[in-house]
């Protein structure tokens, strides 16, 4: 079967929308110097009418979309009745719910905007993604929580390999607003920046040129909170390709899991560990697709774990020529 | 009325994201201003929101330009009156 | 590439819980649809939808403390349970099994901020706590102690076909011997506000295909379906409903809440099903359609089938009896689906009285009606344009 190639990349943040750029923020660990993304105008994206009161998740991944298409060397040629979609996301429809429920108390429930009830269905991103960019092949949206981002991956990955579609856009994405922040003091110094991530990806042999593949992925539940037990299946997998395959391992979800992962690569690979939320939770944001991006930037082979602290796991492993 | 007036032009001109300037009376709203259904549906709300009254769902598609919203809005007033 | 058979179903609906009960009320075309009884809920017009007032989610949660789980994650929780008896699975079988769930409006439900309503009050952050939408898979793999793949795939009113095409593929291409495709989802305050505001709710009745039909009605439940593979079912000696013969999906890059005019993402992702399942239109037996009872889909729905069908396969849609269930909608017609295989009947659509001019297709009226069925076609498609179509047949 051929391999599935990462053929384009963009991203939307508080630290700017190139790519170089925000993995430099990253690695200095100023990623969380701010949050919103200041004086966000979807325009300076994309000229299309219609968008103006669709959800702000909505708007940074479009944005961030746009940016990977246009980066990429034929995305005009391509057959859109081949090309998917697929968002992972996790807390932005709690914004749009919040939204809809405040007009409703403000207005009346008879008198609420009609618009902001698409918004409020979990699959608005992906479906305005394939609207704005005229996607007709399929349009998916995971909330998994925290492993969304992979389980996206994973799922385009599935649909190119069944040769269903040619190219797929997968974005992580989440927002800010009222209804997914906490208050600061609830949340103590948590922060997590509104981010949105786009990677293009399609088989190998049709890719003309690629930043790095799509070696492994997997996601699971392990319930347990006995750390022993719910690591089980992690050590498996570590013990099958980390010690030979892997030289880069990056994780990092702000969890108990972080202190396992890290005490068996002790000694071995290079590790890192990069702070790009402080508050987890169980459902809380997704760094997951700005670790793909920090693995494409370096030349490597790099494997990827995202974890939280209620029994959701993921491993993705990526092969990179590190020329993002 | 010419406060209703600008009204309409004013909420006409937000949800198809043009200049009040480029809204006349007699504008098609569909033809010339790409409205779809769902814009269609946020002008009503926002009439029905700023004027406290129901716009009956049936007259959605007499709604094609300024002037024609605006004698709706005139009928439902006397039959409401 | 592995061969992927049904082995057990379970649903929770308003017109019976578990598969046996749904079924017998489903062919005898019984109305699930009632006078909307929610806390908090202000009515705002349409009075009636399809509530499964008789659930009781302590008959089916076990090991976790009820009232600490959302609905959607308790009618899940039933309707796996329904399904691993029907497959007669035991636990030391289905701990591995993968899980792809599927929902439209997830936990979000509105009900905690009922004082908004009455108090004019405004929501705050404590809807972030109760609002957890993965806590649905976590409670489903705690209850059942799975340890595989678990997914939510937030496809809305298609997302149980897709939690079923992941499941399929999972088993298809080896990876995996067992799978739960389900879908579920609450009966949800904001949808019932926000279709009421897109006039989409019908006064009275679902009344899908039918002259007069004047919309839908929002309706809570969920659906399960357990996948295996072939070779491993029958070493199993596992009940075998149907099998699962290919799909289709697209997106109609439309529109988000309308379908295409032309029914051209509907037409796609019917026509990749039956190629990708490698069969004429003239094999498919039966239809289970879309079929929500607004103008826009009906009409859209009906063109695309008479386009590649003709007028006379027979469609029926069970949302006339149920409502829409939303997320668990596909994954109950799928249910019904694969019963109507087993049993060679196909169910009607109900309170059809006048024939629509823009619906020429035959949708089994009013009454049950016995049929050859060896392959069964379900449709779905969800706001956002995205569609989906999965075909059962006869296993040999």
């Amino acid at each position: 079967m051929d391999k599935i190639a990462v053929t384009g990349v963009g991203a939307v943040t508080p630290t700017g929308d190139q790519v170089n750029l925000i993995i430099e923020k990253i690695r200095n660990g100023q990623f969380l110097d701010q949050i919103e993304i200041e004086q966000f105008n979807l325009k300076d994206y994309i000229n299309k009418k219609g968008l103006r009161t669709i959800g702000r998740s909505a708007k940074i991944a479009i944005a961030s979309t746009a940016i990977a298409l246009e980066g990429h060397e034929n995305s005009q040629e391509w057959n859109m009745e081949r090309v998917g979609v697929f968002v992972g996301t996790s807390l932005s429809y709690l914004d749009e719910v919040y939204d809809f429920l405040d007009d409703a108390a403000n207005s009346g429930a008879k008198y609420v905007s009609p618009m902001r009830f698409p918004n409020t269905v979990l699959n608005n991103i992906s479906g305005w993604v394939s609207i704005v960019f005229n996607i007709q092949g399929v349009n998916n949206t995971l909330q998994t929580g925290i492993t969304s981002p992979f389980d996206a991956i994973d799922m385009a990955k599935t649909y190119l390999e069944n040769d269903i579609i040619d190219h797929a856009l997968v974005i992580g994405v989440d927002g800010v607003g009222k209804g997914s922040s906490y208050n600061k003091k609830m949340l103590g110094d948590g922060q997590f920046p509104e981010h949105a991530a786009t990677i293009i990806l399609e088989r190998e042999n049709e890719a003309i040129s690629n930043y790095g593949y799509i070696d492994f992925i997997s996601s699971w539940q392990e319930f347990e909170h006995n750390s022993n037990i719910s690591n089980k299946r992690l050590n498996t997998i570590f013990e099958k390709y980390a010690l030979s395959d892997v030289n880069h391992i990056i994780f990092g979800s702000s969890n108990e899991n972080d202190a396992f992962i890290r005490s068996y690569f002790e000694d071995r690979a290079s590790i890192n560990q990069y702070k790009l939320h402080s508050y987890t939770d169980d459902t809380m944001f997704l760094p997951g697709m700005l670790k793909v991006l920090l693995a494409l930037e370096q030349k490597s082979n790099s494997m990827i774990v995202e974890t939280n602290q209620i029994g959701n796991k993921s491993i993705l492993i990526l092969s990179s020529e590190g020329v993002v | 009325m010419k406060k209703k007036a600008e009204l309409v032009r004013k909420i006409v001109a937000e949800v198809l994201e043009v200049e009040e300037s480029e809204v006349f009376d007699e504008t098609d709203l569909v033809e010339e201003l790409d409205a779809d259904s769902m814009m269609a549906l946020e002008i009503v709300a926002l009439l029905e929101k700023e004027l406290k009254i129901t716009i009956p769902e049936e007259l959605l598609e007499e709604m094609t330009s300024v002037n024609s919203i605006l004698k709706l809005l005139e009928d439902l007033k006397t039959n409401v009156g | 590439m592995k061969r992927v058979v049904v082995t057990g179903v379970g649903v929770i609906t308003s017109i019976g819980e578990g598969a046996e009960n749904f079924w017998d009320a489903c062919l005898n075309g019984q109305s699930g649809i009632s006078e909307i009884k929610k806390e908090g809920l202000q009515l705002v017009g349409p009075k009636f939808g399809g509530q499964t007032h008789h659930f009781n989610p302590s008959n089916y949660v076990q090991k976790i403390l009820v009232n600490h789980i959302g609905r959607g994650a308790q009618l899940l929780i039933a309707s796996i349970r329904h399904a691993f008896e029907h497959a007669k699975l035991k636990k030391e079988e289905y701990g591995e099994a993968d899980l792809f769930v599927g929902t439209t409006m997830g936990e979000v439900i509105g009900e905690y901020t009922h004082s908004l309503y009455t108090n004019n009050q405004k929501a705050d952050q404590s809807l972030l706590e109760l609002n957890k939408l993965n806590n649905i898979l976590v409670y489903a793999c705690k209850e059942f102690g799975l340890y595989g793949s678990a997914m939510l795939i937030s496809n809305a009113c298609a997302a149980g076909n897709y939690a079923t095409i992941q499941a399929y593929e999972k088993i298809r291409n080896g990876n995996s011997k067992i799978a739960i495709a389900a879908g579920t989802d609450p009966f949800s305050s904001v949808a019932y506000y926000g279709f009421n505001r897109l006039n989409a709710i019908s006064p009275d009745k679902c009344r899908p295909f039918d002259k007069n039909r004047k919309g839908m009605l929002v309706a809570e439940g969920s659906g399960c379906l357990i996948l295996e593979e072939y070779q491993s079912a029958r070493q199993r000696n596992a009940p075998i409903l149907a099998e699962m013969n290919g799909y289709g999906v697209s997106a109609d890059a439309f529109h988000i809440t309308s379908p295409h005019p032309e029914a051209k993402g509907i037409i796609s992702s019917t026509l990749k099903c039956l190629h990708n399942s490698d069969i004429s239109p003239i094999d498919v037996d039966y239809i289970s359609a879309h079929g929500t009872g607004t103008n826009a889909n009906d009409k859209a729905e009906s063109m695309a089938i008479q386009k590649i069908f003709g007028e006379s396969t027979p469609v029926s849609s069970i949302k006339s009896m149920l409502g829409h269930s939303m997320g668990a909608a596909s994954a109950i017609e799928s249910v019904a689906c694969c019963l109507a295989i087993r049993d060679q009947i196909v169910p009607p659509t109900i309170n059809f009285e006048n024939k629509d001019d823009n619906c020429r297709i035959d949708c089994v009226p009013n009454t049950a009606r016995e049929l050859n069925v060896n392959k069964a076609l379900n449709n779905s498609y969800a706001f956002g344009g995205t569609n989906a179509s999965v075909l059962f047949k006869k296993a040999e």
